[in-house]
């Protein structure tokens, strides 16, 4: 049953230092963004009762999404030279239709729209941020793995300082992260991958829309000129406890050409790499499978552009 | 027509034949209407979608507080203790009822069996142990979440296979057996057809655990003054809920009032008086404050509601020319510990009905399991049943090598096989017959049958599929109503039956302004009130329309032949030569005289009584099966590598006779197949075995379908197939759409990949399972 409303209490602070110095107090607050996971919680009556931290009154946490310059002129790009080093960065309460509305975003980062849309409907985007679904950790968690594929880094900050620390290496377990309890997400930064690189993104539900994956698959490829792999990303969801980078998978392929046995030694090694999670919304054997045959959807794909 | 012109019944003991009520015939409809068959729209649109329509969880009175269950977090159990001292203490608790206040106390089924409102033993997770009540809802979850309670475990099964292993299972249906004896219909001689047939087929059926999910959950607010309840309650039955209500408390009849003019859908679960009815009225009186009691969402998946799981084996056997000669049925659904709603998880009715087959023999089971008790919901026994009947017709078909269409066709009754009774099908035709037609047509069946047989399997493979039905739908007394039209012009109708968002005060005003020529936004329906209207069955088994709507007929009718005598001597002109319209009363132009008319409310206000009222009863039905048809085709692509299932294309036609209006008959047939693809293909209420507790008790696990799964082409078709049982030719139509659903997706899938999946919900991971046999390497 639905908590009681009396047990909570919400701080609203004005800059981000005070929102940080809060953070210092034992226990800390709890960061409250967008609230669509906190107040499903509160809703189940499962919400701690406590402090939660108000980020919407810091204004350095509504920042619109930045472009960094080298990428906006696109016309600098391939002309010879190396690929500039574009960026976006996200700001802590960025949310999903703030992304699929960014047209330069939709243009660098596909995925990311793509997965946007999935996620819940009109009023979840709305409201729901990015940073919130990367620090709830939830194994099924949409939003996260294309932010992965694209070697995306959180950016932390407490009152010590702000570290920045690669979403892959973020998630250690079921609900454990990188994050101390002091620190803010303040921002993602994602790299805008090489000219020529090819996605995929796919989520399979048990209905259309508003499903919690049962296995997700966000890949990232580039390939040199004679089709060998330069770098592959593979990044799962809803498979293991955690989102799941198949680095052992993925450094089978990487130096290697693309063509079919390429495929079956990546689908061979990513069926022993897995070790799915058994739960209601699906079985271990139907997560491994499945998970399978994205790969060799996505390689072969990939293989006929 | 050809009414029954008595009832029996029993008084004291001895057998009486009551006369139906002489009630002069009104003819048919002619061929044109002004308003009825029009897509007119709703009298009630504006103030729900402005949200000034009131519901009965929307209900906020002055001075009420809340009250909230306390529910067993065991499956089965003895309380050895409750401790109530933290509760009390919570700032604003007023008050706890246990089960020893309330020991008497019970719900009854249809059937008489009972179940208790609060229990010191309870047999499934959820059940409802006590009521706290405080002056905030919050508080009231508040102190309920303090009750500390300590239990005995007891053991537990919620499998209705192991039960029914065990002996613990009553007979299902409406033939009540005792304990430990199913329930069994027979006709000719099963075992001897059986003997003699060459062709058998046999296979087992599942369907699993489903819940209503009703926008509104479970609701009342109850008042007491003066010795009078007033109950705002979320129902289908104002008039049942009252008569209940009244026993449970042992009150007069009329010292319950029940409101239920809105109401946010129930699909069966909202069929008589809830134990948060109970609670909210026996509060009400004890604190003197109005008393709200509302479920949750998540207790909406562990009270006493719910479509039963089925297990359905058929055996069937067959002529090779197609002729059905032997049907025997066995089938076990889940009864919840109580046997209290074992009927509606019966699944004999479809075999024994659906089609001419002189051998028949079904046996039910009702398992006795720590599972919440069931209750209807959307065609009872129905839905169930024709996921195995209808795959069984196609399994036949296949096997004697038959199109399933033609099959059916072959098999049709020309007499309901049970009652013996004749189908009601004026002019020779057959319901079922011309929906499998007209949807054969429209699908293009026979052309996409051979396209899929012939395709080369790729990864997305599809498959066409067929199933259809048939529903007892003819409505029937009791159902009276009241026109009141006034000297404004405008026209109050007082009908006793709940609209359960199908669209029933509209369908009524439209049935009004035909005859009375007062427009429909100048019609203002009160509905759903013991104290304001009269008597009338629930809103459940498709009968509202065919019901009520003749009753408003016959009304109107009454009011039109005082406006129309009026009239004539106003516009001095034989009424047959008036007509009623656009509220006024009109004398056409002829070749003599222009045009002339008078607004109906001077009609009204010349009148000797300044209001012209009009009563109207429902007649009695002709003493025949009255039956609503059904068949749908649908499409599917099945995606051989995630084991995803697409419903790309679906037609519905039903035959429901007269179709009042277009918009919302094919909402019916939208909302029933979507409900049915959600048997179909995602909804599953999931028990943990280890401890008998829900898994899923939410929307987030527990799969709706959303507006998005709906089939990307899908015809809803009604088809008017003349029917003359009532005045309107009017039968119900809100339960057929969702029967055949999950039957025809099956057969697609089928014709897909070529295994059968009999288990419902057929997810993505049955389909990889089939695909990939477990033992197999995945
Ligand atoms: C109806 C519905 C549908 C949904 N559908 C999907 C779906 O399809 N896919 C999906 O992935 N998710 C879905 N979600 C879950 C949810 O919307 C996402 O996880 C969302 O991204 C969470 O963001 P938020 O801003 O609302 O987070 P909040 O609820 O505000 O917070 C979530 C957690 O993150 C922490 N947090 C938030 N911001 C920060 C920060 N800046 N720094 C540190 N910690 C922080 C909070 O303390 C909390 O623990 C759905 C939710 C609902 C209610």
């Amino acid at each position: 049953m639905k908590s009681s409303i009396a047990d909570f209490a919400v701080i609203s602070p004005r800059t981000l230092a005070e929102a940080l110095a809060s953070l210092r107090q034992t226990p800390p607050p709890v960061p409250l963004a967008g609230g669509t996971d906190i107040m499903v919680l509160l809703n189940a009556g499962q919400l701690e009762p406590g402090v939660y931290l108000n980020l919407y009154s810091v204004p350095e946490l509504r920042r619109p999404i930045e472009v960094s310059a080298g990428v906006r002129d696109a016309g600098t790009w391939g002309a010879g030279g190396a690929d500039p080093p574009g960026e976006v960065r996200l700001s802590a309460l960025t949310t999903y239709a703030d992304v699929r509305r960014h047209a330069e975003v939709r243009r660098l980062l596909p995925m990311l729209p793509l997965a946007a849309r999935e996620i819940g409907a009109v009023q979840i985007q709305s409201r729901a941020t990015w940073a919130g679904n990367i620090a709830n950790a939830s194994p099924a968690a949409d939003g996260v793995p294309p932010l992965m594929a694209y070697d995306a880094t959180v950016e932390l900050s407490s009152a010590a300082g702000v570290r920045q620390v690669a979403l892959s290496e973020f998630y250690s377990g079921y609900k454990q992260t990188a994050r101390r309890p002091d620190e803010l997400i303040t921002g993602i930064r994602i790299p805008v991958p090489a000219p020529g690189s090819i996605d995929y993104f796919r989520k399979v539900g048990t209905r259309k829309f508003q499903a919690i994956s049962k296995v997700l698959l966000a890949g990232l490829v580039e390939l040199g000129g004679s089709r060998e792999i330069r770098k592959i990303r593979l990044v799962f969801a809803s498979v293991m406890p955690f989102t799941y980078r198949a680095r052992k998978t993925e450094s089978v392929l990487e130096g290697r050409r693309l063509e079919p046995g390429a495929v079956s030694l990546a689908v061979e090694t990513l069926r022993t790499e897995l070790k799915p999670i058994d739960d209601i919304r699906s079985t271990a054997r139907y997560r491994l499978k499945v998970a399978c045959n994205l790969l060799e959807e996505f390689l072969g794909t990939t293989m006929g552009c | 027509m050809a009414s029954s012109e008595y009832t029996e019944v029993v008084v004291e003991g001895r057998k009486v034949r009551l006369r139906a009520p002489a009630a002069e015939a009104i003819p048919a409809y002619g061929a044109a209407t002004r308003v009825v068959g029009t897509a007119a729209q709703r009298v009630d649109a504006l103030e729900k979608v402005t949200g000034r329509a009131v519901y009965p969880s929307d209900l906020r009175l002055p001075g009420m507080v809340h009250a909230r269950f306390v529910r067993s977090a065991r499956a089965h159990a003895r309380i050895t203790s409750m401790d109530l001292s933290h509760a009390e203490k919570v700032p604003g608790f007023l008050a706890a009822i246990g089960p020893s206040e309330l020991s008497e106390k019970s719900l009854k089924d249809m059937l008489g069996r009972e179940l208790p409102i609060l229990t010191e033993e309870p047999k499934y997770y959820g059940e409802e142990i006590l009521a706290v009540c405080a002056e905030t809802d919050d508080a009231a979850r508040a102190a309920a979440r303090e009750v500390r309670i300590t239990y005995e475990t007891l053991p537990f099964s919620v499998d209705p296979e192991e039960r029914v292993r065990a002996g613990q299972f009553v007979g299902g249906g409406w033939t009540p057996t005792g304990p430990g004896r199913p329930a069994v219909y027979e006709r000719g001689n099963v075992q001897k057809a059986m003997a003699a047939a060459n062709r058998i087929i046999e296979r087992t059926y599942r369907t699993a655990p489903n819940v209503h999910s009703s926008i509104e959950p479970h609701a009342a607010v109850a008042s007491y003054e003066e010795g009078r309840w007033t109950v705002w309650e979320s129902t289908q039955g104002v008039f049942a809920v009252r008569e209940e209500l009244a026993a449970m408390l042992g009150a007069p009849l009329l010292s319950v009032r029940v409101i239920g003019t809105h109401m946010g859908g129930g699909f069966g679960s909202k069929v008589s008086a809830g134990k948060y009815t109970f609670i909210a009225a026996y509060l009400a009186k004890k604190l003197g404050r109005p008393v709200r009691c509302v479920q949750d969402r998540s207790e909406e998946f562990v009270s006493p509601y719910g479509r039963p799981p089925s297990v359905v084996t058929i055996k069937a056997a067959v002529r090779p020319d197609g002729k059905l000669l032997a049907i025997e049925q066995k089938g076990i659904h889940a009864a919840g510990p109580y046997g209290f709603g074992a009927e509606w998880g019966h699944a004999e009715d479809m075999a024994a009905e659906m089609y001419a087959c002189d051998n028949v023999r079904t046996e039910t089971y009702a398992a006795l399991t720590h599972t919440p008790p069931p209750c209807a919901m959307r065609a009872p026994g129905h839905a169930q049943a024709a996921f195995s009947l209808e795959q069984m017709m196609d399994e036949i078909a296949r096997e004697i090598g038959m199109d399933p269409v033609e099959f059916r066709l072959k098999n049709l009754p020309a007499r309901d096989p049970v009652s013996g009774k004749p189908i009601a099908v004026p002019r020779g035709s057959h319901g079922l017959a011309e929906c499998l037609k007209k949807g054969g047509e429209l699908f293009q069946w026979k052309k996409r049958r051979k396209e899929t047989r012939d395709a080369p399997p790729p990864r997305f493979r599809r498959g066409v599929g067929v199933a259809a039905t048939a529903w007892s739908a003819g409505g029937g007394p009791p159902a009276s109503v009241v026109i009141r039209i006034h000297a404004d012009g405008v026209a109050e109708l007082f009908a006793g039956a709940a609209d359960i968002g199908t669209g029933t005060r509209t369908a009524l005003a439209q049935i009004a302004s035909e005859e009375t020529g007062v427009p429909v936004d100048r019609i203002r329906v009160t509905n759903a009130d013991t104290a304001l209207t009269s008597y009338c069955l629930p809103s459940y088994g498709s009968l509202t329309l065919a019901s009520t709507g003749p009753a408003v007929r016959r009304a109107a009718v009454a009011c039109r032949r005082q406006l129309l005598s009026i009239a004539s001597d106003i516009l001095e002109a034989p009424e047959k030569n008036i007509v009623l319209a656009g509220g006024r009363a009109t004398r056409p132009a002829s070749r003599k005289t222009p045009e002339s008319s008078v607004p109906i409310a001077k009609l009204v206000e010349l009148s000797a009584s300044r209001e012209i009222v009009g009563l109207g009863e429902r007649e009695g039905n002709p003493d025949m099966s009255i039956r609503s048809h059904g068949a749908q085709f649908v499409a599917v692509e099945v995606d051989t590598e995630t084991g995803t299932i697409e419903v790309t294309d679906l037609v519905a036609v039903n035959d429901s006779g007269r179709v009042i209006n277009p918009t919302m008959f094919k909402s019916q047939q939208y909302g029933g197949v979507t409900m049915g693809l959600g048997m179909g293909l995602t909804e599953e209420r999931v028990y943990d075995l280890e401890t008998g507790r829900p898994l899923n008790p939410n929307l987030t696990d527990y799969k709706v379908p959303t507006i998005l799964d709906q089939p990307a082409a899908f015809q809803a078709v009604p088809l008017e197939v003349p029917y003359d049982g009532n005045n309107l030719g009017a039968k119900g139509l809100g339960e057929p759409p969702i029967i055949p659903t999950a039957a025809a997706v099956a057969n697609a899938v089928y014709d897909a990949i070529g295994i059968r999946l009999a288990a419902l919900p057929l997810t993505p991971k049955r389909v990889i399972d089939a695909l990939h046999p477990p033992e197999s390497k995945p």
